[in-house]
C-alpha cells in the first residue's frame, strides 16, 4: 500500500502548513518581543487582564461543574415524568453563543429593560433604590452567563460516563457496607471523573476562547485585550505578545486535562455489562427535581429564546426589518458554506493518512492541522495578519483571509470527524477495491467517501453553524461593509441597538439547533454522545 | 482505468492462470518478523493450501502476492512478471482476485454493482451478461439488486468470490473465506468454491488453519510455522510424512516413542518395527511418529498397557494408553464397542508409513510430546 501516495501527503503538509504555520509566526514573533514592551504590556494590560481571566476560569469552572453533574445524575439515576425531555432539553443551550446570551440580558437589564421596570415595581424608583440592583456587567455577569452557555459540555460529558457505568462496582462497595453518600461520592463521582475533567475543560477552553460575551459586558480578558491591542492601538507586537501567552495557557489547560485523566484507569466494562437501573420518583420528588432543571433552561435558553422571538416579530410587523438583513444573512451562508465545504475537503488527505498509515510523519502533520481547535479566535486573528502580511498582503482585506481563519480554526473538527469515520470502515474494502483494478483515487473517491458520508455530512454541519457563529475572527478580518450575523449582532448590541439584534441573533441560534439536533438524534438511537460535535 | 499488465479486453477475456513464484521473501511488523525467507512456487492451474496456526504468516504471504502489503526483502512473480521486488506493481494492476475473510463487500453497492466494480470499459450489455453469468455460477441469480446486509453469511461469501472472479484474475487468493460460516454450510461452500475455481483453472492460494479443510481442497499444501515454511507437499504426504515434529502434531494426533535403529528395524516400547530408510542425521536414538489410527488394541489381562481415559466421538473412540514406561498414546476405534476405563489391553501397531525424528528432546524433558 506504500508508495504512490505521495501526492496525498503533499496535500497534507500543505493543510498543516496552513494551519499551523500562524499559530508559530505569532509565537515566534513573541520571542522576538522586547523587554520593555513586555512592561508596557504588564502595567496596562497583564496587571488587569491575568487575574481577570483566571478568576473567571475558576468560577466558571465550578459553576459549570456543579449544574453540569447534578443535571447529569438527575436524568441518569432517576426515572420522572418529563425525563425524557430535559434528557435533550438540558443540551440545548450549546445553541446559544455566549454572545446572544449576554447580549439577551444586556437588553433586559438596561435601563428601562423588563428587569429594571421589575425592580422599580418591587422597591421604588428612588435613586438609591435603582443602583441598589445587581450589574450585568463585570464579574459576576459574565461568570454567570458563561456558565449558562458552557454547562452542557460537563452535563454530556458526565452523563455519557454515568450511563456506561457498571452497576456492579456500586453493588461491591454496597456490600461492604459503604454508605449512600461515600458510595455517590467515591464509586459514582470518582468514576465518571475522566467525563468531568474533559467536560470541565472543553468548557474552560470556551471560556479562554469567549470575546464576545467579556467586550458586551465590559470585563477585560486576554481575548478582549488582543482585539484592543490590535483594532485599536495597531499594535500587531503587543497583539502577538498577548496571544502567545493565551497560547501557552491554553496549552497548558490541555494538559493538566491529560494529567488529571491520565493517573487512573477507569475500565467500566469487564465482564458482563449491568446498567443503574433508574430508581422512579414519587410526585414530589418530580417536581422537586423538575424545577431547577426548569429554571437553568428558562435562564440558559427558554426566555432569551422567548426574548429574541417577541423583538423579531414585533420588528417584523413595524416594518422596520432592514433589506440589509438579507444581505447579511446571504454573506454569513456564503462564507460559512465556501468554510465548511473546505474544511471537509481540506481534512479528508490527513484524516486518511492518520487511520490508515499512522507513521509519524502522518501523525505530525495530523497533530499540526489539529493545533487551531484550542486557539481562540483573535489569537488566530493576529496570527494570520502578521503571516499574511509578510507573505502574502495582497490577501489582506479580502475574503480570503476570513476563510483561513475559519480553515485554521475548524478543520480540526472535520478532521477528527473524518479520521474516527475512516477508522470504522474495514481495511480489506479498501484491499478489496485496489485488487479489482482501482488505484488510490477511484478507492477514495467510490468506496471510501460514500462510505463515510454520514461523517462527512456532521463534520460539514457543524463548521457551517460554527462559522456562522463565529465573531471575534470576523469581526477582525472581514473585508469592508462585508458584515455578517454575529457582526450584526454585535454591532446593533453595542449601541445598545437591542431590537435590531434580535432577528440576527434569533437566525444564529435557530442555525445552532441542527447540530444539536444532530447529537439528539445520536443519544436517541443509543449511541456514543457526538463530542466531537460542538 | 489503470493500464493493466495485459490489456486484452477484461469482458471477454478467459482466465489465464499464471504461476506464483515467491524467492526468499522476508516481511516484518515494527520488529517482529512475519515471515521468514520465504520461497514457493505454485503452479499454474494449481489448487494451492497454505496451512499454519494463527500469526504463522500465512495471511502477510498473502497481502504481500496481492500487492496489500510490499515485502522488506526478496522477490515475488506472477506468470512471467515480476510484481515485487526489482520493480513494484501496485495491486490494482496485478490481476489477483481475492476472497477476504470478512468478504469486505462494498456495504453502500448492490450485489450487481459489487460484482461490476472491477469490470471497467465493458458495454452495458457486456457488462449485465457478465454478472448475470456469474451470478448463475455462484448460484444467486436474481440477487442482483440486494444489498449487502441483506443476504446471508454464505450468500455474501458467493458475492464474494463472484466479485473476485469477474476480472478473470490469473490467481484467486482465498483468506480463510470459509471460517466464519457454519459447519454445515462450510463444507458446502468448500466443495462447490474449489468446484468453480478447478473448472475454471484458476490458480489458487487458499490460507487456512483447519487442515481438513486444505487437505480436502488442495494439490498441494504449505505448512507454515513462526514465518517459515515447514514442509511443502500433497496432503498425503504431508499428514504421512511430516518433516517436522510440528507438521506432525499440526495436521493430525501424533504420539512419539522412543526406539533406537538397528539394522533394518526399530527397536521401540511398543515392539520391533521394521525400518527401511536412513537413521535422521545419523542418530540411532531415535524417536517413532504413531498416529491413533495406526495403534489397534485388543482386551488382554495382563496385556502391554492400560486404558486411561477414552472420549466417545461419535463414530469413533480415541482411547488414551499408558504404556509400561509412562509414555501416553492414543488409538483410535469403531465405537461399536466401548471398552472400559482401566482395561489392561494388548497393542497392536501397524505402520504403514514408519516416521522418526532424533531424539532430541529426551534430553529436554522426560514428558512425551503430546
Amino acid at each position: 500500500m506504500k508508495g504512490g501516495f505521495s501526492y496525498l501527503t503533499i496535500m497534507a503538509i500543505g493543510v498543516a502548513a496552513l494551519v499551523a504555520t500562524p499559530i508559530i509566526f505569532t509565537l515566534y514573533s513573541a520571542i522576538n518581543v522586547d523587554a520593555q514592551l513586555w512592561i508596557r504590556l504588564y502595567d496596562t494590560r497583564l496587571k488587569i487582564i491575568l487575574p481577570n481571566t483566571i478568576k473567571l476560569l475558576i468560577s466558571v469552572g465550578i459553576m459549570t461543574a456543579l449544574v453540569g453533574v447534578i443535571t447529569a445524575w438527575i436524568v441518569t439515576r432517576y426515572d420522572f415524568k418529563g425525563k425524557r425531555i430535559w434528557e435533550w432539553a438540558l443540551i440545548l443551550p450549546l445553541a446559544m453563543p455566549g454572545y446572544v446570551l449576554a447580549y439577551a440580558y444586556g437588553s433586559i437589564m438596561a435601563p428601562g429593560g423588563i428587569a429594571q421596570r421589575l425592580w422599580i415595581n418591587l422597591f421604588g424608583e428612588g435613586p438609591s433604590q435603582i443602583l441598589a440592583m445587581p450589574s450585568l456587567y463585570g464579574f459576576w455577569g459574565v461568570s454567570i452567563i458563561l456558565s449558562l452557555v458552557n454547562y452542557p459540555y460537563i452535563y454530556l460529558l458526565t452523563r455519557a460516563s454515568l450511563l456506561s457505568q457498571n452497576v456492579t462496582y456500586d453493588e461491591a462497595a454496597r456490600v461492604l457496607g459503604g454508605s449512600r453518600w461515600k458510595r455517590l461520592w467515591s464509586i459514582n463521582i470518582r468514576m465518571a471523573y475522566p467525563g468531568i475533567v474533559a467536560g470541565i475543560a472543553l468548557a474552560l477552553m470556551e471560556v479562554m476562547a469567549d470575546f464576545g460575551t467579556v467586550a458586551m459586558l465590559r470585563y477585560p480578558t486576554f481575548t478582549e485585550a488582543i482585539y484592543r491591542q490590535m483594532t485599536a492601538r495597531f499594535d500587531p507586537a503587543g497583539a502577538a505578545a498577548l496571544a502567545s501567552i493565551l497560547v501557552v495557557m491554553t496549552l497548558l489547560l490541555l494538559n493538566l486535562e491529560r494529567y488529571f485523566r491520565g493517573k487512573e484507569r477507569f475500565e467500566q466494562t469487564k465482564g458482563r455489562f449491568r446498567r443503574y437501573l433508574p430508581k422512579r420518583l414519587s410526585l414530589k420528588g418530580t417536581i422537586f427535581f423538575t424545577i431547577p432543571i426548569l429554571f437553568i433552561l428558562s435562564l440558559a435558553f427558554f426566555a432569551p429564546l422567548a426574548l429574541l422571538l417577541k423583538w423579531s416579530i414585533d420588528t417584523a410587523l413595524k416594518g422596520g426589518l432592514e433589506g440589509s438583513l438579507i444581505r447579511f444573512t446571504f454573506n454569513t451562508i456564503f462564507v460559512s458554506a465556501i468554510g465548511a465545504t473546505a474544511a471537509v475537503i481540506l481534512a479528508i488527505p490527513s484524516a486518511y493518512l492518520h487511520a490508515r498509515r499512522p507513521v509519524i510523519l502522518n501523525k505530525a502533520i495530523f497533530y499540526l492541522s489539529t493545533l487551531g481547535y484550542s486557539l481562540p479566535g483573535p489569537v488566530i486573528a493576529v496570527g494570520l495578519l502578521l503571516t499574511v502580511g509578510l507573505l502574502f498582503p495582497w490577501l489582506y482585506g479580502g475574503i480570503v483571509i476570513l476563510l483561513m481563519a475559519y480553515l485554521v480554526r475548524f478543520i480540526p473538527i472535520t478532521l477528527q470527524a473524518e479520521e474516527s469515520s475512516i477508522s470504522m470502515v474495514s481495511t480489506s474494502v479498501e484491499d478489496a477495491a485496489r485488487t479489482l483494478g482501482a488505484g488510490t483515487g477511484r478507492t477514495i473517491r467510490e468506496i471510501l467517501l460514500p462510505l463515510i458520508r454520514p461523517g462527512l455530512f456532521t463534520g460539514w454541519v457543524v463548521v457551517f453553524v460554527d462559522c456562522m457563529k463565529e465573531l471575534p475572527a470576523t469581526l477582525m478580518l472581514r473585508p469592508l461593509a462585508f458584515d455578517t450575523l454575529s457582526v450584526r449582532v454585535w454591532m446593533e448590541a453595542s449601541e445598545a441597538l437591542w431590537e435590531m439584534a434580535a432577528l440576527p441573533a434569533l437566525l444564529i441560534v435557530i442555525a445552532g439547533l441542527i447540530p444539536i439536533a444532530l447529537v439528539i438524534n445520536r443519544i436517541n438511537r443509543g449511541g456514543r454522545d457526538g463530542l466531537q460535535i460542538t | 482505468m489503470v493500464s493493466r499488465l495485459h490489456k486484452e479486453d477484461i469482458c471477454i477475456r478467459e482466465t489465464k492462470a499464471a504461476y506464483v513464484l515467491l524467492k526468499d521473501v522476508s516481511k516484518s511488523f515494527n520488529g517482529i518478523n512475519a515471515l521468514s525467507d520465504l520461497t514457493l512456487e505454485v503452479k499454474e492451474g494449481e489448487f494451492f493450501s497454505l496451512l499454519g496456526p494463527s500469526g504463522c504468516g500465512k495471511t502477510t504471504a498473502l497481502r504481500l502476492i496481492a500487492g496489500l502489503e510490499r515485502p522488506d526483502k526478496g522477490t515475488i512473480a506472477i506468470g512471467e512478471n515480476i510484481v515485487a521486488g526489482e520493480r513494484w506493481i501496485s495491486p490494482e494492476k496485478r490481476e489477483v482476485g481475492i476472497v477476504f475473510q470478512d468478504y469486505a463487500l462494498f456495504p453502500h453497492m448492490t450485489v450487481f454493482k459489487n460484482i461490476a466494480f472491477g469490470l471497467r470499459d465493458c458495454s452495458r450489455q457486456e457488462l449485465k451478461q457478465k454478472v448475470m453469468e456469474l451470478l448463475e455460477i455462484v448460484g444467486l441469480s436474481k440477487m442482483e439488486k440486494r444489498y449487502p446486509h441483506e443476504l446471508s453469511g454464505g450468500q455474501q461469501q458467493r458475492v464474494a468470490l463472484a466479485r473476485a472472479l469477474a476480472p478473470s484474475p490469473r490467481v484467486m487468493l482465498l483468506d480463510e473465506p470459509f471460517s466464519n460460516l457454519d459447519a454445515d454450510l462450510r463444507l458446502e461452500l468448500r466443495t462447490e468454491t474449489s468446484r468453480i475455481l478447478k473448472e475454471r483453472m484458476t490458480t489458487t492460494i487458499l490460507v487456512t488453519h483447519d487442515q481438513e479443510e486444505a487437505f480436502s481442497l488442495s494439490d498441494r499444501v504449505g505448512v507454515l510455522y513462526n514465518g517459515r515454511l515447514e514442509q511443502v507437499g500433497t496432503p498425503e504426504e504431508i499428514y504421512h510424512k511430516p518433516l517436522s515434529r510440528f507438521v506432525a502434531g499440526f495436521v493430525g494426533r501424533a504420539d512419539f516413542v522412543s526406539g533406537r535403529i538397528k539394522g533394518d528395524s526399530i527397536i521401540s516400547d511398543i515392539g520391533i518395527i521394521e525400518f527401511k530408510g536412513e537413521a535422521p542425521g545419523g542418530f540411532t536414538e531415535v524417536d517413532l511418529m504413531i498416529r491413533p489410527d495406526d495403534v489397534d488394541f485388543i482386551m488382554e489381562p495382563k496385556g502391554d498397557a492400560t486404558i486411561i481415559d477414552s472420549h466417545y466421538l461419535g463414530a469413533e473412540i480415541i482411547y488414551k494408553l499408558l504404556l509400561p514406561d509412562g509414555k501416553i498414546i492414543h488409538s483410535i476405534k469403531s465405537s461399536t464397542e466401548r471398552i472400559p476405563v482401566g482395561s489392561e489391553v494388548k497393542i497392536k501397531v501397524d505402520l504403514t508409513h514408519v516416521v522418526v525424528f532424533p531424539a532430541t528432546h529426551r534430553f529436554l524433558s522426560p514428558q512425551n510430546p503430546s
